[in-house]
């Protein structure tokens, strides 16, 4: 392969002028405009930088090659620097379990992707899960319920949304198989047919409170079926014509 | 023991006899050194189980994931709480106001919280780890995806498919 040394950037820049004006001679000359030049024209080299904090930088210049424009001249950034992305995966998920609401968790779930799988791990390692008062609907709590794989104890209790479509579809969810403890306090919306799907897939469950619903003798023959392991017996006869009804 | 290294090992060990309590010397990345007593070191899970195994406790405990200025807020952090025990409630008031102050000045510099942060999760200090994250978790709180990412400076980075996944979870919740 023979090299041939490239001629200068400047030189090439000026014969191309110089035909221009040869082409037509009524126009004088003019630079080319900034814009069209800026883009044709490699970004200056900024070494990377290996500091901590700085990985965001090297990641824009990197950008910069690939897109083909300069970055901008060395000014200080005028947005800050995302610092918070430096705190490891599992910090940043426990970071997001501290957030008093769903509400809050779903909102974090939309920033970027990183923190999309931050809000799923944070999720996944829940053993406990209170909705009560959180006004949470059919389909978001079925979601976050199914994303907590290793829910244990889950508690819907009242103020909380939820009718039969609700629990059918938690009962879908993986964690509803080993969920030791549920409680369904309170909710006027759900009927026999949510509550008996929801206890016919818990097999493993020891505690489960409903008192201060509308359900039937129905629900309580599922239970007694399904739920084997069944502890607390005091909570599901809260209701005097329940207890007789599982007597008689 | 090796008492002939020093006036400063045989300071630490007049002390030792003294008040029944050793001195522990932590060393950060930029190899300075920092002498704590074992009650403020003892507030680190990490410390306290190599103590407690009987470990370097001589050599001292190099901390290669922490440097100079981080360490120095932990030790402070962790002098606070280690070398005192609230007995009174005035004396528990104190340490409720020491963590307020101790936050609210981190709070002002976010690149030093993040850092505290992880010094406090790689020494397994809970009580710091859970000051500091709470303090993110209060900035979280309440804001938009779009109040967040300005808030942090968090580049936006979703794909139409996430997009449109979300926009489905929001018009069911």
């Amino acid at each position: 392969m023979v090299m041939r040394p490239r001629p200068q950037r400047a030189a090439k820049f000026q014969a191309m002028g110089a035909r221009h004006v040869a082409s037509s001679s009524r126009e004088p000359w003019r630079p080319r405009p900034w814009s069209k030049y800026k883009q044709s024209r490699p970004p200056p080299f900024s070494p990377p930088r290996r500091a901590r904090g700085e990985a965001t930088e090297a990641k824009r210049a990197m950008a910069g090659v690939v897109i083909g424009v300069a970055p901008p001249p060395a000014t200080p950034p005028e947005e800050p620097e995302p610092h918070v992305e430096r705190l490891p995966a599992d910090l940043l998920a426990h970071v997001l379990s501290l957030l008093p609401s769903f509400h809050d968790l779903a909102m974090a779930g939309g920033v970027s992707r990183r923190w999309r799988r931050a809000v799923e791990r944070s999720l996944a390692g829940r053993r406990r899960m209170s909705f009560a008062g959180q006004r949470t609907g059919d389909d978001s709590t079925a979601r976050f319920v199914r994303a907590a794989i290793n829910l244990r104890d889950l508690d819907i209790c009242w103020g909380c949304q939820i009718t039969d479509q609700g629990l059918i579809r938690i009962s879908t969810a993986d964690c509803v198989k080993n969920l030791t403890s549920i409680s369904l306090w309170g909710l006027a919306g759900i009927t026999d047919n949510g509550v008996i799907q929801l206890v016919s897939r818990a097999h493993s469950l020891q505690h489960l409170n409903i008192g201060g619903t509308f359900i039937t003798d129905e629900s309580l023959y599922a239970v007694a079926k399904s739920c084997i392991n069944l502890k607390e017996r005091s909570n599901i006869f809260e209701r005097d014509h329940l207890k007789m009804g599982i007597e008689s | 023991m090796a008492s002939g290294s020093g006036a400063a090992a045989a300071a630490a060990d007049a002390e030792e006899k003294e008040s029944g309590s050793r001195m522990i010397t932590l060393t950060s990345n930029e190899g300075k050194a920092f002498v704590v007593t074992e009650a403020s070191a003892r507030q680190s899970a990490t410390i306290r189980s190599m103590v407690d195994d009987g470990g370097c406790v001589d050599k001292g405990f190099p901390l290669p994931n922490v440097d100079s200025k981080t360490l120095a807020r932990v030790i402070q952090y962790s002098d606070e709480h280690g070398n005192k025990e609230p007995h009174t409630v005035d004396e528990r008031a104190a340490l409720a106001k020491f963590d307020r102050d101790f936050i609210a000045e981190l709070d002002a510099d976010k690149a030093f919280l993040y850092d505290v942060t992880m010094a406090a999760n790689y020494l397994h200090i809970q009580g710091l780890l859970a000051l500091t994250t709470q303090c993110v978790a209060d900035t979280i709180k309440g804001k938009t995806p779009e109040e967040i990412r300005t808030a942090f400076g968090i580049e936006y980075d979703l794909t139409a498919q996430d997009e449109k996944e979300i926009k489905e979870e929001d018009t069911h919740a």
